[in-house]
């Protein structure tokens, strides 16, 4: 499974970023082979507005298969879902192996809903 | 934009921020010259705050009906479009994404602007009319006629909501405006139809700094202005000596007394209450007409102390997982918010602040502080036109929908309005000649100070500049950098009142959200408002209570409200007179004296810091 994670820095042992569209990192980490890979979110960190939905868009392009992050918001949520992006909220701070490992086990489900209440809507 | 009507008057209320009687005054004076035989005209209150209307809760009025206010959103036609991506690439909104192929479409993003319906090569957009608010003129109410309008709770273009207002003014009347609070884009919509605006302030430092902002922006649009004094206490030396220095007069006064501010509580029409008033209300007035003066802005250097950090702020953010950051909002304008961080900041002996009201930042006045390092915020862009290259063919002036291109008959030149500018692009895309290119805007100033009372991370939005979310997300990275290499655990931020994009990026991540509120009509209903937008994120609100003791009925409200929803009152503030004298001083209350309202912050505090999450 092709994960991409929101991290605090460039690293295997990173732990995880709970936010996710203004997220500055995340690691493209490919649980068969191992391989991890480095993509900045420099541009969504800043934006004024949106960070979310760009951010979803680049992730979906990044190829991933499911995401994990502290939470997700509705507009995220409904770009990841659009993809059939599997998402998961992790609690605590977690490194990405640490994560990837509750998932693969079943110890975290996949999220069926923004974790947030919708916004506004 | 300007009625010629000769019997035609647009009079704007304004102030630098919410909570000092902007409502108050402008339903005293419909109420007052609606029935003044001195002022035969007919008078009619729009009530232009769109995004938090309050004008209704006093008139005792609940429109079932409104019309809506339209604006157009992109609609795709899923058989012409090949998911190529271009729109969501030129949207400068993000509000629209393209995930394999297909196009998802975020309304409450979206600014009407229209680029993607130009840029599309396959001609598979079209715009829709969606409503974004809701608007209603109402001819039944008297003395005076009213249009109430309203924002939809999570859209963006305030602006236009109160555009489609103003085309519902009076022609043969007096039309008074009450004006969204601040200085940002809202406001500018507002003041730019205006033929006379009134500033509301009170006489407090708060007040003087507010007040600047507010006369800054009038000197900007050139409108004659007046300046009325709420909760005037007979030492307004402050306030009187700021008018002067901008040469406009203050055109009236309104005494602080309890009685006034209990009425208002209870959504009370002031000079309907106290007729002694009405005299006060009418000369202000007939001072308004007579000799109301353009602002003229005095020169202000910014000094700069100690080493400039070359290092962007928003480029050294990341809060670390034991900082505990607490945010205070409020909702409405007015209730303390500012008062109530001052108190903490000084309790807590040590930590970092954040000040992200940006559109009227304050508590550096309870703070004596010292500008250590400040930086220029450029977070839009605008667009420019090459007068050498253009061919004067007008197809950005029919293209714009901000009505920011203007055009010169005589010299027969284009050029962009800077104030009405969004930057959304579209006159890029529909030049033919590629004329017209982008400069960046400015959008304030980020500054980092120092105090005896510890660091201070503020920033100044200019007038009328967009994204003011932006600049409070780039306070906050500034204060989660200052926090770290201080040394410190508490973040404490003062946040901006309202609902909008800036109050949102302050409570994002945020640990803990304190609300402060008083018992009044508008701040309940206003509180009701903010507590969506906290519990959007995930946290329980905790709630203070201030000048508890003005009105029983609606501290009695909010207290059901809090315990019926689980979320915590930290305490409450009793009414009193030496907050004001504190204000005045420039010293937080705590360190004032050790008044009711003193030791009621000090018990709150300990309740914070004991319940650190």
């Amino acid at each position: 499974m092709k994960y991409v994670i929101s991290v605090k820095e460039q690293s295997i042992d990173a732990k995880i970023d709970t936010r996710f569209g203004r997220a500055q990192l995340f690691a493209l980490y490919d649980s068969k082979s191992g391989e991890c890979s480095w993509h900045p979110n420099t541009q969504n960190f800043q934006a004024a507005q949106g960070a979310g939905i760009q951010t979803a868009q680049n992730v979906v392009n990044l190829g991933a298969e499911a995401v994990i992050s502290g939470h997700c918001g509705p507009k995220a949520y409904s770009v990841l879902r659009a993809a059939g992006v599997l998402i998961y909220a992790v609690e605590g701070n977690p490194t990405i192996k640490e994560a990837v490992q509750m998932i693969e086990s079943g110890k975290i489900k996949a999220m069926e809903g923004a974790d947030v209440e919708g916004h506004w809507v | 934009m300007k009625d010629t009507g000769s019997d035609s008057l647009k009079v704007v209320i304004c102030s630098g921020k919410g909570g000092t009687g902007k409502t108050t005054l402008a339903l005293s004076l419909a109420w007052t010259l609606g029935q003044a035989e001195e002022f035969s005209l007919p008078v009619r209150l729009l009530d232009c705050d769109v995004e938090e209307p309050n004008c209704h809760l006093f008139l005792r009025c609940n429109y079932e009906n409104p019309t809506p206010v339209l604006a157009e959103k992109p609609v795709f036609d899923m058989q012409r479009c090949d998911g190529c991506g271009i729109c969501a690439s030129k949207c400068r909104y993000n509000a629209i994404a393209v995930v394999k192929g297909t196009p998802l479409v975020f309304n409450d993003l979206c600014h009407s602007c229209g680029v993607c319906g130009v840029v599309c090569p396959r001609g598979a957009i079209t715009l829709k009319n969606t409503a974004i608010g809701e608007m209603l003129v109402d001819d039944s109410h008297r003395p005076f006629s009213f249009m109430f309008g309203r924002l939809n709770v999570g859209e963006s273009q305030s602006p236009m909501v109160i555009g489609e207002m103003l085309k519902h003014t009076l022609t043969d009347g007096l039309n008074i405006i009450d004006g969204p609070p601040g200085t940002a884009c809202n406001t500018v919509k507002a003041v730019a139809a205006a033929d006379k605006v009134i500033l509301v302030t009170e006489p407090t430092p708060f007040g003087a700094n507010d007040l600047g902002l507010a006369l800054d922006l009038c000197a900007q649009l050139h409108k004659p202005c007046g300046v009325i004094i709420n909760r005037s206490d007979d030492n307004d030396q402050l306030i009187e000596d700021l008018a002067a220095r901008y040469h406009v007069p203050v055109i009236g006064k309104i005494p602080f007394k309890r009685e006034y501010a209990r009425a208002c509580s209870d959504g009370l029409i002031l000079t309907q209450e106290f007729p002694e008033l009405s005299a006060g209300v009418i000369s202000s007035f007939s001072h308004l007409l007579s000799d109301s003066a353009i602002p003229v802005v005095r020169a202000e250097k910014v000094v700069v102390q100690g080493e400039c950090r070359t290092q962007a702020a928003s480029e050294i953010s990341q809060k670390h997982d034991d900082d505990q950051e607490l945010t205070i909002l409020s909702g409405k304008g007015g209730t303390g918010k500012t008062s109530v961080a001052g108190a903490f900041i000084s309790l807590a002996g040590s930590l970092v602040a954040a000040d992200c009201d940006v559109d009227a930042a304050n508590l550096r006045l309870l703070m004596n502080d010292r500008v250590l390092y400040s930086e220029r915020a450029c977070l839009g862009s605008e667009a420019v036109i090459d007068q050498n290259k253009c061919i004067k063919c007008g197809k950005c002036y029919e293209g714009c929908r901000f009505d920011a291109i203007d055009f010169d008959s005589q010299s027969n030149r284009y050029t962009v309005n800077d104030l009405n500018c969004e930057g959304c692009g579209l006159c890029l895309e529909v030049c033919p000649v590629k004329a017209i290119g982008e400069k960046r805007a400015e959008t304030g100033s980020l500054m980092l100070s120092e105090s005896a009372r510890g660091r201070l991370v503020h920033a100044k939005l200019s007038a009328a500049a967009e994204n003011s979310g932006k600049l409070v997300t780039m306070v906050r990275n500034l204060a989660f950098a200052t926090l770290a290499e201080q040394n410190k655990e508490w973040l404490l931020v003062d946040g901006p009142p309202g609902t909008a994009c800036p109050a949102i990026a302050s409570v994002t991540g945020s640990d803990r959200v304190v609300l402060v509120t008083e018992p009044t009509i508008a701040a309940v209903h206003d509180l009701e408002r903010i507590i969506k937008l906290v519990r959007h994120f995930g946290l329980k609100p905790e709630i203070i209570i201030n000048k508890v003791d003005i009105n029983p009925t609606y501290a009695r409200k909010i207290k059901d409200l809090a315990d019926t929803a689980g979320y915590k009152v930290l305490g409450e503030i009793p009414f009193d007179e030496t907050v004001k004298e504190a204000i005045k001083a420039g010293v937080p209350i705590v360190d004032f004296n050790d008044g009711p309202a003193s030791q009621a912050l000090k018990n709150i505090w300990t309740k914070v810091k004991e319940t650190r999450t």
